[in-house]
């Protein structure tokens, strides 16, 4: 599923350069590079969730990680 | 010979995606979704982009990809297998969501220039006097298009 993020952040990026490229502006890969840094951030601090997780539930999937009442 | 590269370079990119969604095992998925970096990076690099490649490159493939892989390494997980009502449900949201998408583009790809003039507010140079038209057709293609995303 973080793959899948990544492949949509990557797909985002493309989208920019595209735009950059067609309007002759620098916009858009400036922005480009912000997206990549959040990506890289936010890819680093989601897979040390998953980590986590796994040490405390000794499983990896959310459903059966469940603690909510309902 | 820009399409050739073009052409190519998007087939490796969507069916390495297309590898990354649908293989059982993550370690897989992983070794696909660094392909489709290197293969984006490329159609980067068309777009005379070469700063954005070679970052993707470094950071995307080279350190990204590297963490999952570690964490895919450190943690096995168990191949996944879903149970067939669960597949079934899937299947139909997936080819919902993907009727309306192919929708969506296939009228931005045939009205290229209506939907340009509405996202950017240039009427289209070689016929000025319908401009203004082609803009209202335009809104309501970018209207679309902003509901679909």
């Amino acid at each position: 599923m973080f793959m899948c993020i990544e492949l949509m952040l990557n797909a985002v990026n493309l989208t920019f350069l595209t735009f950059s490229r067609f309007l002759n502006q620098l916009d858009g890969q400036i922005f480009v590079l912000f997206v990549m840094t959040v990506a890289a951030a936010e890819a680093a601090v989601g897979l040390a969730l998953i980590v986590i997780l796994s040490r405390r539930a000794d499983t990896l999937d959310v459903d059966q990680a469940n603690t909510m009442k309902w | 010979m820009e399409y050739i590269v073009f052409y190519g370079l998007a087939t490796v990119a969507v069916t390495a995606a297309l590898v990354v969604v649908l293989m059982n095992r993550a370690i897989y998925s992983a070794l696909a979704l660094i392909v489709c970096f290197g293969a984006v990076a490329g159609l980067f690099f068309q777009l005379e982009a070469q700063f954005v490649a070679a970052v993707q490159v470094i950071v995307y493939a080279g350190a990204i990809m590297v963490l999952f892989l570690f964490v895919i390494m450190l943690l096995d997980p168990q191949s996944e297998k879903f149970s067939p009502d669960r597949l079934k449900l899937i299947t139909v949201i997936a080819l919902t969501f993907g009727a309306f998408l192919a929708f969506v583009l296939v009228q931005v790809t045939f009205q290229w220039s209506a939907t340009m003039g509405g996202l950017f507010g240039r009427p289209d140079r070689r016929s000025p006097a319908i401009g203004r038209e082609h803009q209202g057709s335009g809104s309501f293609t970018l209207s679309r298009l902003s509901a679909a995303l």
